[in-house]
């Protein structure tokens, strides 16, 4: 009943069968068992948390930070790093949201691996927005901590990003001169005078 | 009139008044008679007196302060029947300054300003609470009814409210003072506010416009005592204020006063209406339950609680009652506050509270907490009183026994013995538990109920219960309290030594024949030892023993100060001790430096300062409260109001002859002048300590507090961190005239600084620090002033310049206390200690650290609180920064566009991330704007005008202050 067992095309049908499963099998990785995350900072459905420190998680062993992966909702950008006790933490690249409900998407390998919510403390301004106003500032206006800048003839203020307006007092009249000097006191402040450009209001 | 005393009688004022039936009425008593008692006693044909308020161009007058205290005396027994004990207390009561004092606290107890408790608000809950018969937490009998009392105002005041609402000629003035058209909010809304005003505070208007000579001065009595009231206890109706201060509208407020008081009587309406107005107001506790009631009975009202969860919300609520008291809140606030504590959700928060208010229990709670207010205001707290305030915990049972709280608790058990005993003699009754004779007594029908033991078992309850609710731990937290309460105790009375010694020394210098020739022969004195030297030296013949002085001054300086202040910190023991006093030192060497390293020099520069700073201040005082109108009078007060309490008496009286002394004061006759006037008392106080000190071994035990107590003194004076670098020193003074003045203080002085420093240095939690003038905050130009003082920063001319170097100096101060950014950490750490010894104003002090504590990080709109209450605002209605302009703070106005903005309003942003952005406005520089903030430049980081900037087009506007 089982003669066909010991026939040649069978026994060549079943070498061939093995070896694509074998060929196959190099294919195939085994799922990675997900770490045992032991905690978080801050825990589930917190309130008051800080939109500066960064998220910490607590794995009962060390994790490769390389395979997580975190999406979160308002979305933001993570910076994910080790940290000793095996920690991972989670830096939002910038402050995060305040007093808004963060919810987080935590990866392992791209498995999922937690969903974090809480909400960021309750302030009376906006940090965030605060720090992009300082970065403007400093980037366009990095004079802004000296003007209005009154000198013996003339004064001068900001119209625009790197752009410096210069009012004349009555019967002062030598531009040139007057340009030289705002430039000086530009180079004086430690900028380069090419970096801004000059106007006169009058 | 001769400048001489008169009696009451005789006076203007009484003729004017006679239909006063006592002849003074409250408004007479506590804000003239107890204001002049407790600052402007003048020399009178050469007798102490009192001035009275007198007519425009009138001649002063003035009644002996003995008459004056009687007739306060007068009132207070006989009009409003204070108890044997405060009468008593008051009769021993010699000094005039503690008599006005104790007067005032008496008469804020037994004489509550109806406008603090009875608002508009109030009086119309408790009606509802009335007509629901929720309101009585206090039995009732058949001849003590505190509703009655309050009916019987409330029906005047409902009556004179009908007529001002519905009246031809109030409706007529009230439509001239808020014409249509000219109201942004709700025109009906706005009038219907003022007439409750007006009706609410009618005898208060009538008694302003009741004196002064010209219309025009009544007229503008009666718009500032509107502006004052408005200001004072409704701040939400601020609008108000563009309208009262105008010349017509003043004109038409009063003639709606009197249009009113007219036609229902004239005077004596007015004086019953008072009278009931007080008696409603006194007897809102009576109607209202107590804490200790409501701990009780508020659990009836949260029936889904469970037991834990009902206990920790009743506890927490009645303890936000009291953390809450350094503003008045409504019960919806405080609620909000519980919830943050407790972290209750918003919907389960509504619910609750809405539990609560149907039993009735809102009433209370708000009634409990706006109480609060009032009474921890009326006493110059310490700061670690502050601080239970802020813990919850109620320190003015305690404040009586200095916090020694076994002692509060043997008063209270005596008490409540004395009142057990009394009351089973009388009753023939054997109760040894109070609350069960109390529980007896109600029972009894009602006319035999003895009302006066109800009263005060039901207080006394409350106060053993509270008492009983404390935790071991939270009695270890009062107890803390002890030093800082027994310092300030002793400082008053060592204050009020000084002022008699100064006035007795000015008095005398007063009296020297040919003062002039011996000014001049000093002068000479001065002219020849100033030139004069030793051969060969530049050491000057006639003035070695200033000239010694000097050197040590400089060796001083150059080794034990510096160490002190710099090597010594690096012994950790020695560290907790002198890092808080860093600022201080830096800040004394500063002067000595200034001073050429002279004693004198030092004294000259800091004083010369002083003075400088203090006339800058009168002036813009006068001028920024617009009190020149009032006939110079007014302006008169406040100046000396405020000398007085920079220097005492004596220099308030001096005035321009100090100013000689000090521009002399690098001289020998200048420093006598100056130095030992201020020295005298010292004299007087460090030469009783010493042969007290050797003679008397109990009194030793107690020269620690004594020792604290003179250096706090010294602090006040602000002369104190002067010689609290000298008795590091050795063997300073020695020869010389100067030395043999006041070698007996130095002797008694070092001494006890030794064992003061001994007594720093064994005390973990010592509750002194030389930010003792923290009442000066009450007064907010002082507070600004006396704020500047540790800092020098300060910013050109200007109206709002003072917000600007408050906002300047707030830098500074967080900055050299190693604490900017201010986060909720430092400002609960010990480096707040260096910020609360220095000599910002103590309630924005409080609101900074406030601020921190709630968000982790100083917030902008925190900053810019605390600049307003420095500056004498109410900082109250300050909400998101994004909502300023459309929700102006109290006392400001929004104005719109960066054009409008000037320096020292508050800038406001109202774009940025979804809340906005607040600082003080400094220099528009176009695309920017220069400025102060906090948390505008990372995470509570203050930024002062060097450092801050903002983008203009960012600025939707200002708010400037009113």
């Amino acid at each position: 009943m089982f003669h066909f067992l010991t026939k040649k095309p069978f026994l060549i049908a079943l070498a061939i069968i093995s070896l694509g499963l074998l060929i196959f099998s190099f294919f195939i990785t085994p799922p990675t068992p997900l770490p045992t995350l032991l905690a978080t900072i801050p825990s589930d459905y917190a309130t008051k948390v800080s939109y500066l420190e960064p998220i910490q998680l607590k794995f009962a062993t060390a994790v490769d930070p390389n395979l997580l992966s975190v999406t979160s909702i308002p979305e933001e950008s993570w910076d994910i790093t080790s940290a000793p006790n095996n920690i991972v933490k989670l830096q939002s690249k910038k402050y995060l949201f305040v007093n808004t409900e963060y919810t987080l998407n935590i990866f392992y390998n791209n498995q999922p691996l937690k969903t974090l919510t809480f909400t960021t403390i309750p302030q009376q301004s906006e940090p965030r927005a605060n720090q992009e106003v300082v970065d403007e500032i400093k980037r366009d206006y990095p004079l802004a901590n000296k003007i209005p800048y009154e000198a013996p003839g003339f004064t001068i203020l900001y119209k625009s990003p790197k752009h410096l307006e210069i009012t004349l007092k009555v019967g002062v009249e030598e531009r040139g001169e007057i340009i030289n000097a705002v430039r000086d006191w530009v180079k004086e402040n430690g900028l380069d005078p090419d970096s801004h450009t000059y106007t006169f209001s009058n | 009139m001769a400048r001489r005393l008169i009696t009451y009688q005789q006076s203007t004022f009484y003729k004017n008044n006679r239909g006063l039936s006592e002849g003074a009425n409250r408004q007479f008593i506590q804000e003239w008679l107890l204001e002049q008692l407790s600052s402007q006693a003048e020399i009178v044909g050469g007798s102490r007196g009192v001035s009275l308020p007198v007519d425009n161009g009138q001649e002063p007058e003035y009644i002996s302060i003995t008459e004056a205290k009687q007739l306060v005396l007068d009132y207070l027994i006989y009009v409003k029947g204070i108890n044997k004990e405060d009468q008593e207390k008051l009769g021993r009561i010699k000094s005039e300054e503690e008599f006005a004092r104790s007067a005032s606290l008496i008469f804020a107890k037994e004489v509550q300003d109806p406008n603090k408790l009875l608002t508009a608000a109030r009086i119309e809950n408790i009606a509802a609470l009335r007509a629901k018969k929720l309101d009585v937490a206090i039995v009732k009998t058949s001849s003590y009814d505190p509703g009655k009392q309050y009916d019987l105002y409330t029906k005047m005041y409902f009556e004179a409210l009908k007529y001002a609402n519905t009246g031809v000629v109030p409706q007529k003035l009230i439509r001239d003072i808020l014409p249509p058209g000219r109201t942004s909010i709700s025109e009906a809304a706005l009038r219907a506010q003022f007439a409750r005003i007006i009706t609410a505070n009618l005898s208060d208007l009538h008694a302003a416009g009741s004196t002064g000579g010209s219309d025009q001065v009544k007229d503008f009595a009666v718009a500032s005592k509107l502006t004052d009231l408005i200001k004072q206890s409704y701040p939400e109706s601020s609008d108000l204020l563009t309208y009262v201060k105008e010349e017509k509208t003043s004109r038409q407020t009063r003639e709606l006063v009197n249009n009113i008081v007219k036609e229902f009587g004239g005077n004596e309406f007015v004086e019953t209406y008072e009278t009931r107005r007080l008696e409603a107001a006194r007897s809102l506790s009576s109607q209202l339950l107590n804490e200790t009631e409501l701990k009780s009975r508020l659990s009836s009202a949260l029936p889904n609680l469970n037991e834990t969860d009902r206990t920790r919300l009743v506890t927490t609520l009645l303890k936000t009652t009291t953390s809450s008291a350094t503003e008045k809140r409504s019960f919806d606030e405080l609620m909000t506050l519980t919830g943050q504590q407790l972290s209750i959700s918003p919907s389960i928060l509504t619910d609750l509270g809405s539990s609560i208010k149907n039993q009735g229990f809102d009433v209370s709670l708000e009634y409990i907490q706006n109480q609060k207010v009032e009474t921890l205001n009326n006493y110059r707290l310490t700061r670690r009183e502050w601080s239970l305030v802020q813990k919850g915990i109620n320190p003015t049972l305690f404040l009586r026994d200095e916090h020694q709280y076994l002692k509060t608790e043997a008063r209270l058990s005596t008490k409540k013995d004395q009142l057990l005993l009394a009351y089973n003699t009388k009753n023939n009754t054997k109760f040894d538990n109070l609350y069960d004779a109390y529980q007896a007594e109600s029972n009894k029908p009602g006319k035999n109920i003895d009302v006066d033991f109800i009263i005060n078992a039901r207080h006394l309850n409350a106060d053993l219960s509270y008492y009983t609710s404390l935790t071991p731990i939270e009695r270890r937290e009062i107890s803390r309290a002890h030093w800082g309460r027994r310092v300030l105790d002793a400082r008053s009375r060592l204050y009020e030594a000084q002022t008699k010694i100064l006035d007795s020394w000015i008095d005398f210098e007063e009296t020297i024949t040919g003062k002039k020739l011996l000014h001049r022969a000093f002068d000479k004195w001065d002219e020849i030892a100033e030139h004069v030297t030793i051969p060969g030296t530049k050491i000057p013949l006639f003035r070695i023993a200033p000239w010694i002085q000097d050197r040590l001054d400089e060796w001083k300086k150059v080794t034990t100060t510096r160490w002190l202040a710099e090597g010594a910190g690096k012994y950790k023991g020695w560290k907790v001790v002198l890092e808080p006093a860093r600022p201080v030192i830096n800040w004394g060497l500063k002067y000595f430096e200034l001073g050429g390293h002279t004693v004198g020099g030092a004294t000259t520069a800091f004083a010369s300062r002083q003075w400088g700073k203090a006339i800058k201040w009168s002036l813009a005082k006068v001028g920024l409260s617009d009190v020149g109108k009032y006939v110079g009078i007014q302006a008169g007060r406040a100046t000396t109001r405020f000398l007085i309490k920079i220097g005492g008496k004596a220099l308030a009286k001096t005035g321009a002859k100090l100013i000689g002394a000090i521009a002399s004061s690098g001289t020998i006759i200048g420093t006598v002048l100056f130095v030992g006037s201020l020295a005298l008392d010292l004299i007087s106080a460090g030469w009783s300590f010493l042969k007290k000190f050797f003679k008397d071994g109990r009194f030793r035990e107690t020269v620690v507090g004594w020792g604290l107590a003179i250096s706090a003194f010294l602090a006040t004076l602000n002369i104190g961190r002067l010689f609290a670098g000298i008795f590091t020193g050795l063997g300073i003074f020695l020869g010389g005239v100067f030395t043999l003045t006041l070698g007996s203080l130095m002797l008694a002085l070092i001494i006890i600084g030794v064992m003061s420093f001994v007594n720093i240095t064994n005390l973990s939690d010592l509750d002194v620090t030389t930010r003792l003038d923290v009442n000066l905050s009450l007064d907010s130009g002082a507070g600004q002033f006396i704020g500047s003082l540790l800092c020098d920063s300060g910013e050109g001319g200007g109206k709002n310049n003072s917000r600007i170097q408050t906002a300047a100096c707030i830098v500074e101060i967080l900055s050299k206390c190693g604490i900017n950014p201010l986060t909720s950490s430092n400002a609960n750490g010990n480096s707040w200690q260096c910020v609360l010894a220095s000599t910002l104003a103590q309630s924005a002090i409080a609101v900074l650290k406030e601020s921190a504590t709630n968000y982790t990080y100083l917030q902008c709109v925190g900053f810019v609180r605390a600049i307003d209450v420095a500056n004498g605002g109410a900082g109250s209605g300050f909400g998101d920064a994004k909502t300023l302009l459309a929700s102006p703070p109290t006392g400001y106005k929004p104005v719109l566009g960066i054009g409008s903005c000037s320096p020292g309003d508050f800038f406001v942003d109202t774009t940025t991330g979804g809340y906005g952005h607040v600082g003080v406005f400094i220099d528009n520089g176009g695309a920017t704007i220069r400025c102060a903030d906090a948390n505008g430049g990372g995470n509570g980081v203050v930024r002062g005008p060097d450092g801050c900037t903002w983008l203009s087009s960012r600025v939707a506007g200002c708010l400037k202050k009113i």
